[in-house]
């Protein structure tokens, strides 16, 4: 997209000049493309366009009794599952869980952002954002870029973030693009997951599930600030279509209320 | 003789339907001699109501405690066509604001003040949003500038 | 010595000029001029943060008349294509302005061999397989290139290619090129258009394009009436 830009013009300068001089209105590329002489692009962390770093709370109000509490077995709402993903729903077995250490299950990238918990969001670099959450004592690594591979799938997975920011839509009026520039959100796409369950009853997502996240930050009048996180999560093995979901957070600048625990089964 | 073949192919702009003001597209720009973030509601009395173009007019009176009356000229955003679109025919508009309705009114007050506003939304006294103006209304007033 | 000062003099004069052609037109869309608003956006060129009321402006469209090309097919309101064997004509509803467009071969004039420039311009167009490619120029300088005020100097040629990209759907590229006023061409941001049927548009049960023209007693009445006192505060001129 170009827009025009009024350039300064020197009536004092030499006739090789002139081809310049006189012309008014000159195209420039998109402020983002723009580089310092002979530099290298801004990293991640500096190009970030808003702040999402410190803690957040869960606001819990839709589907408060799927994520507040533990549902009955095989109560699995309106979720997509296909019948393999709804037999596994139905032969859930915490025990069975607990027994092969694996707790933490309800606590993947895909499953944890859906539980009560607050939630910790720090640069650990220029390009890496960590994610803690307190249930479950996890941290998700949001890597701008290319990520390295894992020695093999863990809870979390493998997790790329972008700043991404959509098409802004056709302007009315004028000739040139729109003048407002629509809000980027952090893209955080990840895989390579250890299967878990999205639900705490159960609900299964596999080792072949995409998960794709848009985190947005509101600041609503009063001086509060929203965290949304819209996902939606891709699995042919257990889910007939995408599941799409959105979880809120508050920002809490009383931090000590951070209580990490340990994943349970139940 | 030649006979002409006529082929039309009607075409409406896309870009209405992704405008992000979220407000019918003033012709004119006239929305830029008011100012939206002083909007306010008053009780008024219709006096005229005039279906034209290039913007539909609403006059009406407001009177206060004292007893006071003062007049006012308003514009409203959508003109006859849009009104049309929206299903608000000549007859229809004319049959919700005789002279003489009691309605609400919400309006933006012009930057350079006096008393021509942009009128905003229409109820009456069922509450009712007429002309399907459909704006949120605004804190309840008297209109800042009386005269 | 002497060339070079006459040189460095004719760009003072030339390159004024061009600025002032800027500076003279007072649009009223986009951010108030002057305002916190305007001032909070620098990223944003200044021709979209400068919109005075109307009563103040100097829009010529404003004083009903013709708004010409580009502009005419930036508003969204719909226009309809009538396609003749010789020409076509671009019908926008608002305005109600007719567009003609040549397709017959002629030649598109020079901008220096236009005797009298027209507020709609001169116009010529061919297929290019799936696409209508449109030429032309010779449109009159009082004309904006859109509602924001960009001006056009007389040497503007503009280039339009129409494609259908779907049943439904038209794609509109466009290219101002005005080696008077702009360095470069300007690429616009590309437009698409979607087809109504042909009953989306009623007045008391008349599917056509509305007559939505700028009438010079409409507008002088609503001018006196409502336009100048809320831009300027005054009482209405009786």
């Amino acid at each position: 997209m170009r827009r025009p830009v009024l350039s300064s013009i020197s009536a004092g300068r030499a006739a090789s000049a002139f081809t310049i001089a006189i012309l008014i209105l000159v195209a420039t590329p998109p402020v983002h493309a723009q580089r310092g002489r002979g530099g290298s692009p801004p990293a991640p962390r500096a190009q970030a366009p808003f702040d999402l770093t410190g803690q957040w709370v869960s606001l819990i109000t839709e589907d408060w009794r799927y994520r507040q509490f533990t549902p009955p077995k095989g109560d699995v709402g309106g979720l997509p599952l296909s019948p393999a993903g709804r037999q596994a729903a139905n032969g859930w077995d915490p025990a069975r869980d607990e027994a092969a250490g694996e707790q933490c299950r309800a606590f993947g990238a895909a499953g944890v952002l859906r539980l009560p918990t607050r939630v910790r969001i720090s640069w650990q670099d220029d390009r890496t954002m960590k994610l803690e959450t307190d249930a479950g004592t996890q941290t998700r690594l949001f890597v701008f870029g290319a990520p390295a591979a894992p020695a093999s799938p863990d809870w979390q997975g493998v997790s790329t973030a972008s700043w991404d920011a959509p098409q802004p839509p056709v302007a009315a009026l004028a000739f040139g693009p729109p003048a407002a520039t629509p809000r980027s959100s952090l893209k955080v796409v990840t895989t390579r997951m250890r299967p878990g369950y999205l639900a705490r009853n159960g609900v299964p997502y596999g080792a072949n599930a995409t998960l794709t996240e848009y985190f947005d930050r509101f600041d609503v009048p009063g001086g509060d600030a929203l965290l949304v996180v819209t996902t939606e999560l891709v699995d042919p093995e257990f889910l007939s279509t995408p599941y799409w979901s959105s979880q809120q957070f508050k920002r809490e600048t009383d931090t000590s209320r951070w209580k990490p625990t340990p994943c349970t089964a139940r | 003789m030649t006979t002409h073949r006529f082929r039309h192919v009607l075409l409406g702009g896309l870009a209405a339907m992704v405008l992000t003001a979220g407000q019918p597209l003033a012709h004119h720009g006239t929305t830029i001699s008011y100012d939206q973030s002083k909007r306010y509601t008053v009780k008024a009395v219709v006096t005229e109501f005039k279906y034209v173009n290039p913007h539909t007019q609403l006059f009406f009176d407001v009177t206060d405690e004292k007893g006071n009356v003062t007049h006012w000229a308003g514009e409203l955003l959508p003109n006859p066509a849009m009104l049309l679109r929206n299903g608000w025919t000549r007859k229809r508009s004319a049959e919700a604001l005789p002279a003489g309705t009691k309605v609400s009114v919400t309006a933006a007050p012009p930057r350079a003040g006096g008393n021509t506003v942009l009128v905003l939304k229409i109820e009456n006294e069922k509450g009712e949003d007429l002309l399907g103006l459909g704006a949120t209304p605004g804190p309840p007033g008297p209109p800042p500038a009386a005269r | 010595m002497a060339s070079a000062a006459a040189a460095a003099a004719a760009i003072a004069v030339t390159a004024a000029s061009v600025l002032a052609a800027f500076d003279r037109n007072i649009p009223s869309y986009g951010r108030a001029k002057g305002s916190a608003d305007a001032n909070a956006h620098p990223e944003e060129h200044i021709g979209r943060r400068r919109a005075q009321p109307p009563a103040l402006g100097n829009d010529t469209y404003g004083t009903c008349n013709p708004m010409g090309m580009p502009r005419a097919i930036l508003y969204p309101d719909p226009v309809e294509f009538i396609v003749l064997p010789d020409r076509i004509y671009q019908h926008f509803e608002w305005g109600y302005g007719l567009r003609t467009v040549w397709m017959d071969g002629r030649t598109l004039p020079a901008p220096d061999d236009i005797d009298l420039p027209r507020w709609w311009g001169y116009a010529t167009g061919h297929w290019q397989g799936n696409t209508l490619i449109i030429d032309s120029t010779g449109y009159d300088e009082r004309t904006w290139i859109d509602y924001f005020g960009y001006p056009h100097s007389d040497q503007m040629v503009l280039h339009e290619e129409y494609t259908r990209t779907n049943f439904d759907t038209l794609e509109l590229k466009m290219t101002v090129t005005d080696p008077k006023f702009y360095a470069k061409p300007w690429v616009a941001e590309v437009k698409r258009m979607h087809l109504l049927p042909k009953d989306f548009i009623k007045s008391s049960g008349w599917a056509s394009l509305l007559e939505d023209l700028c009438a010079p007693a409409n507008e002088n009445e609503f001018n006196r009436v409502i336009r100048d006192p809320s831009g300027t505060g005054q009482p209405a001129r009786k």
